[in-house]
This record gives structure tokens, sequence and C-alpha cells, in this order.
């Protein structure tokens, strides 16, 4: 019995010994490639934090893939002030515990300028690293906290915030008097159906009811039957989890919570809409960052699927850092400067910057008060038709 | 019992395993300098300070008392933010705010503990792990307090001072350090090994006078201390709390660092808190950090069973065999070998008759059932002092669970027992406190401690303490300070431990005077009843019960216990020994009483009893 | 309040497949918990959904390949991961075979993400658009498909663990490995053989929830969660305490959702939980047992 029993602990053990020393020999290998603290080169470095494996991956992905196209058009059309530019990135797994340190990782190793592209989270931590370094980074989160103090004065947000999609909705939103918020119930969820609640209140609309669902729930049920026995009379889908939002638009189907349905910029995804079904969008009007009759966005939608193909799949992301990087470039060129506070002095003077996403026309203002440098004319309403989003019901 | 699958544990090469503090110092004083190289390893180091000092903290429930707490996510998460409102507030200075989170997480886990004392296993762990989990939730949900979900940002200052990354550095490592070797020294002390025995067997430390709910419910609370202490370092080297980072999947990365290091000393800690750090910081470029660190404990939990120190020491012991080195093992008792083997002769048989001393003690109408099963009834019987009581039966005839009931370990329906008078209704622990000693059917002895380390547990029996104030007291006094002791003696401890002088004591450690330093894991099975045996009687106890201490033994080792009984009978102490060995027992005991079915069928001089036709129609079948 | 009673029935009877998993489990290896077992369900819906999108195949066949990569990859832990965790550490309920679980969790986490992208997925469903209703509750065809066949699923196994000489086995394994080896039982082959019987069990959990919930990568631990709270809820010993457990489960988190607001339904489930822990461990179905030295 002893023998055999060996036997198999030495076969067992064979097998596991060779997968293990694979993860060694990868393990080695990285430990001879020392990560370069590469000095001030020619090249002018631009990062991005971003999510490889988490929470936030897919949209994470998305900005990525606008971040590389940019810089290789900035690249083709001579760099920033005549020098190339490298993409160097970062991943922080969606996880704000990491984020500072891959910050760090991205100055040190050289960036002048980092992108934002994991979940607000992530972002809030990792400014008080962009703070303590002076160096500024970008970001199109939703979550307002990230332009507002502490650590808020190297960061800026080119995309629209809660409180800015509320005053879109505000005038549609304001016949229903019995307005409910449905959200997962997530740390980024909830930050953003609490900041949602907040600025609704601001606007003068009144929320009834607040209805929370776990990470991964099979079954929105209960929270539909309480909105019906509340007699709600319209919803806003909130939350960024995809999964939890179609749980929630089907179930209102099935059940005959037959309201109008409000929802900010993540219902733009495609694959949102395939995994909501056709019947349940009938009711849902969204907050789009994507106005179809701009020529700018589609000339920079033809670049990145001409690289990415299918996978480049949600314009609103990689439009957004498209015009990241842009900014950044004319930052630099106008402080004429790689230093970081002079970058974001610069930033601070931006005025009528011509923008690729948004209605045709619209512009990004930046200034010292705020940070936050998108209007409102950069988003539309859009309902659903079939399935698909349908054509622009308002422009604002 | 031996089996072929032992590991062979070789103290050959103890100053490597001794010198934690060294060979931990100079690590610690590697990560200092290399933090001080760049503003992202300083935040690495940082981290690995933190996730060592979980590791710490749950190693004294995780380790020491076998208990699986998922819970640590909230006592980690109490730290950082009690440390983060304090000094968001800003109206005291924020080491309040560390206190407090000490405070809080010790109160949360001493009611955690409460709550699931009767817990074990995997009830354990749901619940604790549902514990993490709404702590969490209240993270998110309790926003005017804790920020909510978006988190709470703060200046991160200590003392009046700001903090900087240098002080950060150095303070860590010597917080780091100074728990461990806290650690260290509890393992090693009286508490650490009275610990051991607990994870052997509960029944088995109860009777050496450790009352083990409360002790396991002392070793989470200080556990939880120290992770708490971790969480406030966390949120002052960040600035920043954010409920993610104390959410439920954080408690079982911390179980996994001393594990992937090695459980059993606290060092292994710092190496599991070194590797956790590195696949999820540094190595990350490679691929998804959660799937190297998956891969990575997998490989660690499949091919390194103790950790990454547990086979390091293995391998060293190997390598020591190798080069020749003289593996201790036991050589059969010399003097006993000169005896020549013979029929198993308990001496003079006695002349005295029943003893005529007080009662120690008396037994009242037991009666217990299990479902349909009565197994005992109307049990009653009384022991004096200088008596010895031998209860034998066929099996099955309740005689175990006669002794569980008079040591405490099980409750008896209906019945009181007393011990000098005093009714004993509380646990075992008391019971032992009050004077009871006992052996068990099968030798629980604390496995990894030495044959003298185990027989020194015995002393515990009348002097551990067992107030909650007075565990506390005892563990934190074991942080502090060193209580190895030299084998041979017993060291005198304030109230701990006392001198024994009777060389009575030191006949019985003759016995096993060849074994007295290995292993348990390496002696026979009749070294281990011996060990047993004398554990239970180095406190001299007033009443000593034995259960089936000649089950499996051999006449040599018979013929020790015999000699053990007989000084101790000789000392005027009582003692009750179960067997169903009737030849053994017949001319050792002053009186029998034979049990069958649950019931007193004969109780007298043993030659007497032996002649009653029920006792031989009960053991023999019809005449 | 009755529109709640279909959520409870189709949820807790996904979650009930889970439990009776995880059941599964603890019975072929004493007592080692899979925490995996939860990703093995999404896997399943997954690679349903994958399929079905690529291949346009009649749903049962979808669904059972779905339930056929569960299989594989249960049967692969239990051979390159449980196995040799056993062989090398004695006692069952030591830590590391279970440890060595929720590193698996981790590690098909992250491979069902890199094979099936970062965005949530959903299956397709049985007659889809075949809506019955009883009053004005509506009740889709796929649930009753989920109940009925969940129903049929617990019965099978049953009956396989009382009748068959494998599932005999299996429960002779559980309790006492080195007997039945000395036994001649091949403990290596039983286990196996259960561990892709729970494959399976809650392959067709993920196969048929993924077109209700859709699924994402990362969603095992909910539903590992989920099945062990309702299997020691319902009672660890057997296959009937799993399905109460599951029902009983949902019920709660539904009926608290519904009534007090979906804040707290983590709290009520703690709470119940440690009540029914501290009075009545052995679960609702359990028979209670002796404390061992």
């Amino acid at each position: 019995m002893k023998s055999g029993r060996s036997r198999i602990r030495r076969k067992e053990r064979c097998v596991v010994w060779g997968l293990f020393s694979v993860l060694l020999a990868l393990l080695g290998l990285c430990l001879m490639v020392v990560p370069a603290n590469t000095q001030q080169k020619q090249p002018i470095v631009i990062g991005a934090l971003f999510d490889g494996s988490g929470g936030a991956a897919f949209y994470s992905g998305q900005s990525v893939m606008g971040v590389d196209v940019a810089i290789e058009e900035v690249n083709k059309s001579g760099g920033i002030m005549g020098r190339p530019v490298t993409f160097i990135k970062q991943d922080d797994g969606n996880n704000p515990n990491v984020a500072p340190i891959r910050t760090r990782a991205l100055i040190e190793g050289g960036a002048v300028g980092i992108i934002m592209t994991s979940g607000s989270a992530s972002t809030l931590q990792a400014r008080v690293v962009l703070e303590e370094m002076k160096v500024p980074g970008l970001n199109a989160n939703l979550n307002p906290k990230i332009v507002q103090p502490p650590n808020n004065t190297y960061i800026f947000s080119i995309g629209n915030d809660t409180s800015q999609i509320v005053q879109a909705l505000t005038e549609a939103v304001k016949p229903y008097k019995r307005l409910a918020i449905f959200t997962d119930n997530g740390p980024t969820g909830m930050g953003l159906a609490n900041s949602y609640k907040d600025a609704f209140e601001k606007a003068g609309v009144k929320v009834l009811m607040m209805e929370a669902v776990d990470v991964g729930a099979t079954d929105a049920t209960a929270q539909v039957s309480r909105m019906k026995a509340q007699k709600v009379d319209a919803v806003f889908v909130s939350g960024q989890a995809a999964g939890e939002q179609a749980l929630f638009l089907r179930a209102a189907e099935m059940q005959g919570l037959n309201v109008p349905m409000f929802q900010d910029i993540t219902a733009g995804n495609p694959r949102y809409h395939k995994l909501a079904g056709a019947a349940a969008l009938k009711n849902l009007r969204f907050i789009s960052q994507v106005d179809p009759s701009n020529p700018a966005s589609a000339m920079v939608q033809k670049l990145v699927q001409a690289k990415y193909g299918p996978k480049a799949v949600e314009p609103t992301l990689y439009l957004q850092t498209w015009d990241e990087v842009h900014l950044l470039k004319y930052a630099i060129e106008s402080a004429g400067s790689t230093d970081g506070t002079a970058i974001r002095d610069a930033l601070q003077k931006v005025k009528n910057f011509k923008s690729v996403w948004g209605q045709s026309g619209y512009t990004l203002n930046c200034s010292k008060d705020s940070h936050l440098c998108s209007s409102l004319k950069g988003v539309v309403l859009r309902g659903f038709e079939n399935g698909v989003p349908g054509p622009v019901v308002q422009r604002f | 019992m031996e089996t072929g699958l032992v590991r062979r544990e070789h103290r050959i090469l103890p100053y490597f395993t001794g010198a934690g503090w060294l060979w931990g110092g100079l690590f610690l004083a590697g990560a200092v300098a290399y933090g001080m190289s760049s503003g992202v390893r300083s935040e690495v180091v940082i981290l690995f300070y933190v996730y060592a000092l979980l590791g710490l903290g749950i190693y004294l429930p995780l380790v020491l008392t076998d208990q699986v707490s998922l819970a640590y996510s909230a006592y980690f998460g109490i730290g950082a933010y009690s440390y983060a409102v304090c000094s968001a507030a800003g109206r005291f200075d924020p080491v309040l705010g560390i206190l407090i989170g000490v405070v809080l997480s010790g109160v949360l886990a001493a009611i955690v503990g409460l709550a699931t004392m009767r817990l074990s296993g995997y009830f354990l762990a749901v619940a604790t792990m549902l514990v993490g989990l709404i702590f969490a939730r209240f993270l998110i949900q309790a926003t005017p307090l804790t920020g909510g979900p978006t988190g709470l940002g703060f200046p991160k200052t200590l003392l009046g001072m700001s903090v900087s990354r240098g002080y950060l550095l150095i303070g860590g490592a010597v917080i780091v350090w100074l728990m461990a070797i806290a650690l260290t020294n509890l393992r090693w002390s009286s508490t650490g090994k009275a610990l051991l025995l607990l994870s052997r067997s509960w029944a088995a430390a109860e009777s050496i006078g450790l009352e083990t709910r409360r002790a396991r419910i002392v070793a989470l609370c200080l556990g939880a201390c120290v992770a708490s202490l971790a969480g406030s370092i966390l949120a002052l080297s960040s600035g920043f709390v954010i409920p993610e980072s104390y959410g439920m999947m954080i408690s079982f990365l911390i179980i996994f660092i001393p594990l992937i290091g090695g459980a059993k000393t606290p060092w292994g800690s710092l190496v599991g808190a070194a590797i956790v750090c590195y696949v999820l910081q540094v190595a990350h470029q490679f691929g998804p950090s959660q799937l190297l660190f998956g891969l990575t404990t997998l490989a660690v939990v499949l091919l390194l069973p103790g950790g990454l120190l547990g086979t390091l020491q293995i391998a060293m012991g190997r390598l020591a065999t190798t080069f020749g080195a003289s593996k201790n093992t036991e050589t059969r008792d010399g003097s006993l070998l000169q005896v020549p083997v013979k029929r198993f002769d308990p001496g003079p048989p006695k002349t005295t008759g029943p003893s005529t001393g007080n009662t120690i003690l008396r037994i009242n109408g037991i009666s217990k059932r299990f479902g349909g099963l009565q197994a005992l009834s109307q049990v009653s019987f009384e022991v004096k002092e200088g008596e010895i009581v031998g209860i034998v039966g066929p099996n099955g005839a309740g005689k175990s669970t006669l002794v569980d009931i008079i040591t405490g370990v099980q409750e008896a329906d209906s019945g009181q027992v007393a011990l000098t008078g005093t009714q004993l209704t509380q646990g075992p622990a008391f019971r032992a406190h009050l004077g009871i000693s006992r052996t068990f059917q099968h030798p629980l002895l604390a496995q990894g401690l030495t044959v003298l380390d185990n027989i020194r547990l015995g002393y515990l029996r009348d002097s551990a303490p067992r107030s909650w104030s007075g565990l506390f007291i005892w563990f934190l006094r074991n942080m502090v300070f060193r209580d190895k002791g030299k084998p041979g003696r017993v060291t005198s401890t304030k109230g701990v431990f006392t001198e024994r002088d009777s060389p009575a004591i030191e006949n019985e450690f003759n016995l096993l005077s060849h074994s007295l330093n290995l292993l348990v894991t390496d002696v026979s099975y009749g070294t281990e009843k011996l060990t047993e045996s004398v554990r239970a009687l180095v406190s001299s106890p007033p009443l000593l019960m034995m259960d089936e201490p000649f089950a499996g033994l051999d006449s040599v080792s018979i013929e020790s216990i015999w000699r053990i009984l007989r000084s101790w009978r000789s000392r005027g102490l009582g003692a009750v020994i179960v067997d169903h060995n009737v030849d053994v027992l017949r001319d050792m005991c002053d009186r029998m009483i034979v049990l069958d079915y649950g019931q007193v069928i004969a109780e007298g001089r043993p030659h007497e009893v032996l002649q009653n036709p029920e006792v031989r129609k009960a053991y023999f079948g019809d005449e | 309040m009755l529109d709640l009673i279909p959520p409870v029935l189709v949820n807790g009877c996904a979650i009930a497949l889970v439990a009776l998993g995880f059941h599964l489990v603890i019975r072929s290896t004493g007592g080692i918990v899979d925490f995996a077992i939860g990703q093995y369900a999404i896997i399943a819906g997954l690679a349903a959904a994958l399929i079905s999108s690529e291949l346009h195949l009649p749903t049962i066949f979808v669904v059972a390949l779905g339930c056929l990569a569960s299989i594989v990859v249960a049967l692969l832990d239990e051979v390159a991961v449980i196995r040799p965790a056993i062989l090398l550490n004695r006692d069952p309920l030591a830590m590391a075979p279970v440890l060595a679980t929720v590193s698996l969790l981790m590690v098909w986490e992250q491979v069902a993400r890199l094979v099936f992208g970062d965005f949530p997925l959903r299956g397709p469903s049985f007659l889809p658009g075949v809506r019955y209703s009883i009053g004005e509750i509506p009740i889709p065809a796929h649930s009753v498909v989920i109940v009925v066949t969940t129903v049929l699923v617990f019965l099978a196994v049953q009956l396989w663990l009382d009748r068959t000489k494998a599932g005999r086995m299996l429960r002779a394994i559980g309790d006492n490995r080195l007997a039945a080896q000395l036994l001649g039982f091949s403990v290596n082959r039983s286990r196996a053989l259960a561990f892709m019987l729970a494959g399976a069990t809650v392959g067709i959990a993920g196969g048929l929830i993924s077109p209700l919930a859709g699924f994402g990568a990362l969603g095992g631990g909910y539903y590992t969660l989920n099945g062990f709270v309702a299997l020691f809820l319902g009672g660890v010993a057997s296959p009937a305490g799993a399905f109460l457990g599951g029902i009983v489960l949902e019920a709660i988190k539904i009926a608290v959702g519904r009534y007090l607001g979906s804040g707290y339904q983590d709290y009520l489930v703690l709470a119940l939980s440690l009540l029914v822990f501290a009075f009545r461990p052995q679960g609702i179905l359990g028979k209670r047992k002796t404390r061992s030295a």
C-alpha cells in the first residue's frame, strides 16, 4: 500500500512540478527583464491606467483602443513638438488599492500625462498620486467627485458627469412624479446611483425610491414588484453593471412595468442591446454622447475599426480617449514643455477645443475653477427601435 | 502508532529555525532598503508590511486554534476606517483612531466569536464570510460616516506630524518585526503549547485546564486587533480609503498568506506576504494578476504543503540526513531491557481493604440516553482517598460515557457528580481545576511537541487562567516575554507554573528518559500512552481517571503504567481506571465496579466481584 | 405576493442545483468544499451562449454542450488538483484542498474572461416567447422547464445514490476513505464520477439560467456563496437538504427585497444563517450529530 501510494504521489507530483517549473521559468524571465526606469529620453511618454482583468475590463479595453489609435495618428503627423510619442500602460485590475502604485509606476516610467480608463474608484485613488507627483491626468468617468476636492488640482474630466446628465434629462423626467432609480449594489454602482439621486433632487425632481440587486443576481422580480406596488411612473436605470441593468429591463417588461425608462451613456453599448433584447428596450431612452451626424466621430470610428475590427464596439469610450490624447498634445505644445504643472496650467486654459464626440461643433472648455471640461452640448437623447438605437429624439 | 507516512521532522538544524528574529530582521532590513529606492517600490513594501501583519493577525486563530475565520476583512476595514474617519474629522489626533480601531475590532471579534462559539469547520467559515460581506455592505451604505461607495480622503498625519514615506518604511518594518517576535514567543510558550493540544483535541485541552472556548475567542480577538493595526497602516499610507479594499475576498487572500509562507512559524507570514505582494504587484505585467495569483497559490498548496518555509525545513532535514547526521530514534528503555520479558506481575497482593479515607468523588444516579439507547442508568458509587477503583464491563457497557460525564466532556441527563463535596456542574476545564485529571482511550497529545513538552502541559491543570481577563493577560504576557524553559526543569514564571519538587515525579520521568526529547509523532504507542499518563499526574491531581490505559500495550509498557499507579496510590490520591481487561485490573484495584448495559451490576473487592454469577454471565455468557 | 412565487422557484432551483453539486463533492471527498463550483455554472452558461450565437443549434443541444464544458472543467479540477491535494493531506478536513479550490475559482474566472470576453452573455431559452399565466402572473415556458428539470435531476441523483452500486460506493468513500480503499473500492474513480456529476448538475443550472440573467465571466463567486449558504441552511447531509435550502434562501432574499427593500437582504440572510447555525447546525433537514473529542 505504501509503495503504491508513493508511486501515485510521485506521478502527480511530477506533473504538478512540471507545471510549476514552467511558471517559475516565466517568473524568472520577468526578473531578468528589469522594468526600465527610463530617464527623460527623446520620446514623450503618455501613460494609461487600465483594467485588464477586473469588472471594468470591457469598458477599459475600448478606451485603450482610442488611446492607442490616437497616439498612432499623432505620431503619423509628426508627434508632439516634433518628438515621437510612446504609449505605456499599467493594469490595475479595477482594484483601487492597486491603482496608486500603477500610476506611480507610469510616472516613474516617464509619463508626462496619464489617461485614466479604469473604474471611478481607481481614478479617485490615483488622483492622490497625481497630486503628489504633479502630473496631470485626464478621464471621462461619470463620477462627479473626481473633479471635486480633495486632491483634484491635477485631474481633468472631459466626459459628462452625473449632474450634467441629470440636467439634460430633467426636462424629459419632470412630468413624472414618482421616479425610481434602479442600480446594482456594488460600490461603483451605488456610488453612481447616489450621485444621480443627489443630482435629481438638486434639479427639483423627487426620487421616490432606489432599488438595487446584487452583482451577479439572477432575478429582479422583487424590485420590479416593489416599484409596481408603489405606482412608480418612471425609472432611471443607473449603475454600470450591464448584466444587472438588462436583467431589470427584462423583468420590467415581463411583469408589465410599462413606464418610461431612462439611462445614461452606459446604454449605448450594442452588446447591452443584445443582452436586453428588443422587447425590453422599447421603453428606454438614453443619453448618448455619440451623435451619428457628427462627421468627426465617423472619421475616428473608421480609424479605430480599421485597426481593431469588430472588437471596437463602444464609440463613446474610444472617441473620448482620442480627445484626451489630443488635449494632452495641445496642452504640451501650448505650454512648450513637458513639466507637469505647466501642462496642467495649459489644460486649464483650454477653450473651444473641437471634440470628436457629441454633437457637431461640440467643444471642450476648461478653467481653473472647473476641471470638468464638458458641457451639455455633448449629449443627445435617443430611443430604441427594434432593439437598436433609433433616431435622435432631442439635442441639448 | 507509527504509520509509514509519518514525516520525520528532525530538530537537526535548530539554529535555522530558532533564529527567526535574525533572519526576519535581515529580510525586513532588505525590504526597507528596497523600498527606499523608488516611490513605486516603497508602496509595494508598505503593502508587504500590511499583508505581513494581516498574516500574523490571522496566524493566531488559524494556526494556533484551528479556526478559519473569514471575517478578517472586517477587522482590517475597521482599522483603516477608524483612522480615516478620525483623521478626516480633524478634531483629535488620528492616533486615537488607530486605538479605537483596535478596540472596535477586538469587540467585534469577541461578538462574532461568541455568536459562532458552537460552530466549527464550514459553519464557522460561512458565518464569518457573511460577517465580512455585511461589513462591506455597511461601508457602502453608511455614507455619512464612511464616505459611502466612493470612499474617504484625509490627511496622513500621526501624532501631529505628517508621516513621510521613509518613516513609514522603517516604522512599518519595526512593527512587523516586533509582532512576529511576539507571536513566536506566544507559540513557544506554555500558551502556545496548550493551544497546540487544543488543535489536536478540545477534550484533551480541557483536561489540562484550558478553557477552550474562551481561549479560542481570546485568540480571535487578539488576531483581530493585529489586523486592525494593519488596516490603520494602509490607510495612513494611502491617504484614502474605499470600501472595495475591504471586501470579503480579502479574507481569502489573508488566509493564503501564512499558508503560502509556512504556517508553523509566524515568520512564514512574512514570506507569504512577500510572495503575495510580488505576484500581485510586480508580476502583473505578465498577465492578469488574479490568474497568476491563482496559479501560484495552487502550485504552493499542491507542491509545498508546509508552505515555503515548511518545505525548506523538510528539505534541509533531508539534506542533513544525507550527510549522515544522526537520526534521533527511540531506543527501547535500556533498563527495562535487562529485565527478562515475563508475564505481567503486578507485585505483592494488596493487603489493605477498601480505604478508610475521605470521599473524593461521589456519583449519584447518573443516567444518559442516546436516542433509543440507554447508555447509563442510575449509576452511583464513591471513590475515597488512596483508593484505586476499577470500572469494568463488556464493550458498550457505558464506561467511556461515564468517564466523559464525570470529567464534563458530556452532560448527563440526570444525576449529580461531586468532587470533595463540591457539586460539579461546569465544563471540563473547571473540573480539571478542581482536581480531576484524565487520560483518554487513544492518547491525545499535541503533535509537533516533544514528549517532555507534552508532559509539562499537565502542570497547567490547576494553574492555567480561566477567567477572561486572566486569559487575555496570559496571552499577552507570553507574547511579550520569552518563556521557553529548559528540559528537565520547570520554569517558575510568576504564578503560571510552580516548581514541583517531588522525587516520585522524577521516577516517572525516568521511565521516559530515553524519549523525552523526541517528537510524539516519532515514538511508539506505548510511549504515547505513558506520556499521557505522566501528563495527567504531574500536577498531583486529587483524582486521576484513566480510560482504557492498557489497551494496545505490551507487558513492558503495562508494567510502567502500573508502577506509576502504585506510587500514586501510596501518596494517598484517588484513581478510577476504566478498562475491559479484567485480568489486569483484578490485582490492581482496591474495589471494582462492573457495568453492563449501563447499569452497575456488582461492586466490591475484585475477587468477590468476579465470583458474582451475574458478572460471569455478562462477561462469559452462560455458566 | 403570489407574483413572487415563480422567481422564488426558478432561482431557488438554480441555487439548489449548485448546492447539490456541493453536496456531491462533499460526500465524495469526505468533507471538502469545492469553491470553484459556482464558476462551473458560469462556464456552462457562457459556453451555451457562445455556441448558440455561433452555431444556431436547437436549445437543448446548446445547453447540453454547455453542460459538457462544465463537466470537463470539474473533472479536470478533480484529477489535477483535488486528487493530489487529498493524497498529500491525510486529514480530509485540512484546509489545503479547500484553499486549492479557492485558487481554482480565481483561475477559472480569468480563463472564462480570456475565452468569453469581458461582457456578459446571454444564452438561448427554451420556447422563447411562450408565456403562460396564472391570473395576472406571467410564467414563461422556460421557467417551467427550469423547475421541472431541477426536480427530475434531484430525483435522478437521489435514486442514483440510493440504488446504484456506484452511488452507494460514493457514500461509502465519503464516510471513510481508508476503509473503502481497503474494501477494494476505487476511490479515485468514484470521486471523479462524483465531480462529473456535480459538474453536470451545476452545468444544467448554468445553461438554464443564463438566458434569464446573462452571465459575466467573473460571476462564479456569487453562485458559490449562495449555493454554499443554501446547502448549509437546508442540511448538508442530503440532496433534499440542498433543494430545500435553495428554495428557502431565495424565498428569504426575494421576500425581504420585496417588502423591506434591497438594502436589507444581506443582513437578514446573515441573521438567519447565524440563528440556524447556532441552534440547528445540521440544517433544516439534518440529524443532530454528537460532538466528538
